[in-house]
């Protein structure tokens, strides 16, 4: 069991082996050794969103660690967007909460989560507009409509690939 | 000079451009003094302060007074310092040294390093790489940066900056550095080096005020969609057309989406489109320009070629006329079009197409790293000749492919080979088609300093040569042949292979793969196997393979090598191999060991992660090794991965196993599994599947059962095999029940661990209860 204290100083104890999920809290874990009283802060996140990572990870936590110099497995991973029942389940929040587990996610090094997350996003971007995109995401447009028309000539030939 | 105590500060300034050597042994002289001064000064020196500079300089520099001050990495190291100037003609040659970047001036990832060293630091002032290459911010850097304290001024003087990353410089900037600090890029410091870029690049002062202005006021919000990183991720993830919507989105996205977009091309036509309008002419379905060339458009070509890292040139599938790469050949004679190239693929087609070999030398280049050659149908050697030219070209190949279509034979263009490949000092990486590897090819490849792998490709992929050019395979070796080889693969029969293992000196060989020709008999694996085991027993890779390579033209199944038994005798010597971590071997009989035996040999194979047990043998015969060997090979070897063997799939009733096996250890981590041309009767389809269900991977995802993969039964006719369409049927049918089976499985867990949870507190209910009962019992 380790201690581990978000941003709004909520404190959770978590199993060893769920919190390894992250390797962030792995190297942290072992800098700090088998001293269970000390506890880990992590500034960047608060107790929603850690309470939701902590969910995934408690469902992950048997799940073969990626090996980091697999490169063919890290391919096949990324090139894929399927994304499993359960997590579709857990990762069916607002998008907000979206936004803040890939942060954390990304902050705390939990790569098949970051995973998950952007499968979710390219999910929501594929097949649409680029107006119908910055509408979902509320992002405006920056470009002059010469611009526009410059990019959109000069990249055509992936349009319809 | 003397450095009175309570010196503070020290100014020199000098008339003149001085030589590196004065400047550094000035600052030098400082360094020290000021370390002696302590007491006064604010600087401790944790390192050694003898070597922090070392002048780098050639004869052209000294000649145009342009000297260089190298200055590695120490100056990071005065924590103390509160302020170091020095001014100086020519950028520093300044190294991350942390970081080991070979970027000659810092890149921004000084920054951070900067902040930690020196954290007292008010006024900075240095040049720097502002380029951003992918993916732009480090990973950890990204949230939490190491920000600097009391910064209130930076200033980048006249390093370059271009438009493209303005806004990613001025991210990154923002998340480095404290709210209050002021990004002072236009500074009105006066050095020559300032004069010279910006009459080099005359929109650089306008660019550096306006840099400067929005800088000042950016601030980072936490816009998730302004992560480069992670944009990076999600747009890897997303096809062409998705790409290209996001591309027009906003500015933002724009730099990173294109990034991506151009990264890899698999024709060049986009490039080229850039540079000259094209349409279909009435006469020819090739492209044929509309207009000429402008000046201007290479502006627009530059901004795109740099993106692009991979490029394929398709000879066979041509859709842009000769005409159109000639007039860009006319209008820029200079090659190597694309500065950052790494992959160069090209596919040739006629054998006589010389203006194939123009049109690609356009895109040569000294950045290119890796170089695949489809060599053309025929005979090959026109091309051939221009082999002196790819080196000269491209110097710096590390990685080299050559595919052969059509059976061509190495034999015919040995010469221009070995020509070539003895140029390649820096090729690390040599494949090639099966029978491409020849005496002489080996030969002249045993001679490159820096050749680490050796490989032959599957020919689904590579094309195949003519086996009769290796079947006198005997490479004359230098003494100190291979230096620093790690995997050698090479097509032999077993008998040159043991003569080639006898002889072969190669310090750091770990793998081993040898494919033979012909068929071979037991007594000449075993051969094999001793004088390996005898000479390489740290191997950690090999593969014997006496049936995918046989060519039928050499050797016929013979009746004798019916008699011919693998057994385990045969394979004793891999008990030596303690440390092999892939074990694949092939023979045209099924292997007589039974699950003893094999358990008796994985027994001193801990280590291993791959196993090919002779899955897929020419002769159908029962084989000896059942399916209880499952369990044998999950305990032996804990770590296995991929698994391929030819078994006996007859499973009895369904019921059965499932006694047999309730204590049964799984496969943890096995990605891919096949049985090769095992036999499997239509009646045992669902038993063996539900049996096999067991010991798959307990983390029952679709996606890890996605990388299970099975026997591609293309990949056994181009082997020179034949699979029945029934048989391949059949092992279909498995595979999608056991997805279905291997879910079940896992949902059945779940149910009886939430089970035996619920008997758990039940138990706990009724024991308290039990004990209330008693209590009350004692009261009354």
């Amino acid at each position: 069991m380790v201690i581990i204290r978000t941003a709004d100083k909520e404190k959770f104890t978590v199993d060893r082996d769920v919190a390894e999920c992250s390797v962030l809290l792995k190297n942290l874990l072992e800098d700090v050794g088998e001293n269970e009283e000390e506890e880990i802060p992590v500034q960047n996140i608060n107790s929603s969103v850690f309470r939701k990572v902590l969910e995934w990870c408690e469902h992950h936590k048997n799940d073969p660690r990626p090996a980091s110099d697999d490169s063919a497995a890290e391919e096949s991973r990324r090139r894929t967007t399927d994304i499993s029942e359960w997590d579709q389940k857990f990762i069916a929040v607002d998008q907000e909460m979206l936004f803040e587990i890939i942060l954390a996610a990304n902050y705390l090094d939990i790569k098949p989560l970051l995973d998950v997350g952007c499968k979710t996003v390219a999910n929501m971007i594929k097949g649409k507009t680029p107006e119908e995109i910055r509408k979902l995401f509320n992002i405006t447009n920056d470009f002059t409509p010469e611009e526009e028309a410059q990019i959109r000539r000069e990249n055509e030939w992936a349009e319809d690939r | 000079m003397d450095f009175t105590p309570g010196l503070e500060e020290v100014s020199v300034a000098s008339p003149w451009f001085e030589s590196a050597e004065i400047a550094a042994s000035m600052l030098l002289h400082a360094v020290e003094e000021a370390t002696l001064a302590q007491e006064n000064f604010i600087v401790t020196l944790s390192r050694s302060a003898v070597n922090p500079l070392t002048e780098r300089m050639d004869k052209k520099q000294i000649a145009s007074r342009r000297s260089r001050i190298e200055m590695l990495g120490s100056v990071l190291d005065f924590r103390g310092l509160v302020d170091l100037r020095v001014i100086y003609q020519r950028p520093f040659q300044l190294r991350n040294s942390d970081l080991q970047k070979s970027s000659p001036i810092p890149t921004l990832d000084a920054l951070p390093m900067i902040a930690k060293h020196c954290p007292r630091f008010r006024h900075p002032a240095l040049y720097v790489d502002t380029h951003f290459d992918e993916p732009w911010l480090p990973p950890r850097v990204t949230l939490k940066p190491i920000r600097f304290g009391p910064l209130e001024e930076i200033d980048f003087g006249a390093s370059p900056l271009t438009d493209e990353d303005i806004s990613k410089f001025a991210i990154y900037l923002s998340r480095v550095l404290p709210e209050t600090c002021n990004v002072d890029w236009s500074s009105n410091v006066l050095i020559p080096a300032r004069l010279e870029e910006i009459s080099r690049f005359p929109e650089l002062e306008r660019k550096g005020a306006a840099s400067a202005m929005r800088l000042r006021g950016c601030q980072w919000h936490g816009e998730w969609w302004n992560i480069g990183e992670l944009l990076c991720h999600i747009f890897d993830l997303l096809g062409k057309s998705s790409q290209f919507a996001c591309a027009l989105v906003c500015k933002s996205w724009c730099e990173v989406v294109l990034n991506r977009l151009w990264r890899v091309l698999e024709s060049p036509k986009p490039l080229v489109a850039l540079l000259i309008p094209m349409q279909k002419s009435s006469y020819s379905s090739l492209l044929m320009a509309k207009t000429p060339i402008r000046p201007l458009d290479w502006k627009t070509f530059n901004r795109y070629a740099r993106r692009v890292r991979h490029l394929v040139i398709d000879f066979s599938k041509p859709e842009i006329s000769p005409e159109v790469f000639y007039r860009i050949l006319r209008v820029n004679p200079i090659f190597g079009l694309l500065p950052n190239l790494s992959t160069l693929k090209i596919v040739f087609d006629r054998n006589d197409d010389f203006n194939a070999f123009n049109q690609s030398a356009l895109f040569m280049g000294p950045s290119v790293k890796e170089f695949y050659l489809s060599l053309p149908r025929g005979i090959a050697s026109p091309i051939c000749r221009h082999f002196v030219e790819y080196v000269a070209r491209m110097p710096n190949l590390a990685a080299l492919e050559l595919d052969s279509v059509d059976r061509q034979s190495a034999a015919m263009i040995q010469g221009h080979l070995v020509t070539f490949l003895s140029a390649l000092k820096s090729l690390e990486r040599f494949v090639c088609a099966p029978y491409f590897a020849t005496s002489d090819i080996v030969s002249a490849l045993s001679n490159l300093p820096s050749l680490r792998s050796i490989e032959i490709g599957w020919p689904r992929f590579k094309g195949i040569g003519h086996p009769s050019d290796v079947f006198l395979f005997r490479p004359s070796l230098a003494i100190d042949a291979f230096p620093i080889l790690r995997t050698l693969s090479f097509c032999a029969t077993f008998k040159r292979a043991i003569a080639l293992m006898e002889v072969i000196h190669a310090p750091q060989l770990a793998k081993i793969m040898i494919s033979s020709p012909q068929l071979e008999t037991a007594e000449s694996l075993h051969h094999l196997l001793y004088v390996l085991a005898r000479k390489r027993s740290r191997l950690e890779n090999l593969s014997l393979d006496a049936v995918h390579a046989i060519d039928k033209s050499i050797g016929h199944l013979d009746d004798d090598l019916h008699i011919d038994r693998v057994t385990f005798e045969v394979l004793k010597p891999l008990l030596d191999f303690s440390e092999l971590q892939t074990l694949n071997l092939s023979f045209h009989r099924p292997f007589h060991l039974n699950d003893t035996d094999l358990e008796k040999l994985l027994m001193s194979l801990p280590n291993l992660s791959d196993l090919g047990f002779c899955a897929e043998p020419l002769l159908q015969e029962p084989a000896l090794l059942t399916t209880a060997v499952l369990p044998i090979i999950a305990r032996r070897c804990p770590m296995i991965n991929s698994l391929a063997m030819y078994i006996d799939t007859r499973v009895g009733t369904p019921s059965l196993p499932t006694q047999a096996i309730s204590f049964y250890v799984r496969f943890t981590h096995l990605k891919q599994i096949r049985f090769g041309t095992s036999p499997l009767a239509e009646v045992d389809v669902s038993g063996f599947a539900f049996y096999l269900s067991k010991f798959l991977p307990p983390t029952c995802k679709m996606d890890s059962l996605a990388d299970v993969r099975w026997l591609n039964s293309n990949e056994l006719r181009t082997a020179g095999h034949f699979v029945s369409d029934v048989a391949t049927r059949r092992w279909a049918h498995v595979s999608s029940l056991l997805n279905v089976l291997v879910i079940a499985w896992e949902e059945e867990n779940v149910h009886s661990r939430d089970l035996s949870l619920r008997t758990d507190t039940l138990e706990a209910r009724v024991s308290i209860l039990e004990a209330e009962k008693n209590r009350r019992v004692e009261f009354f």
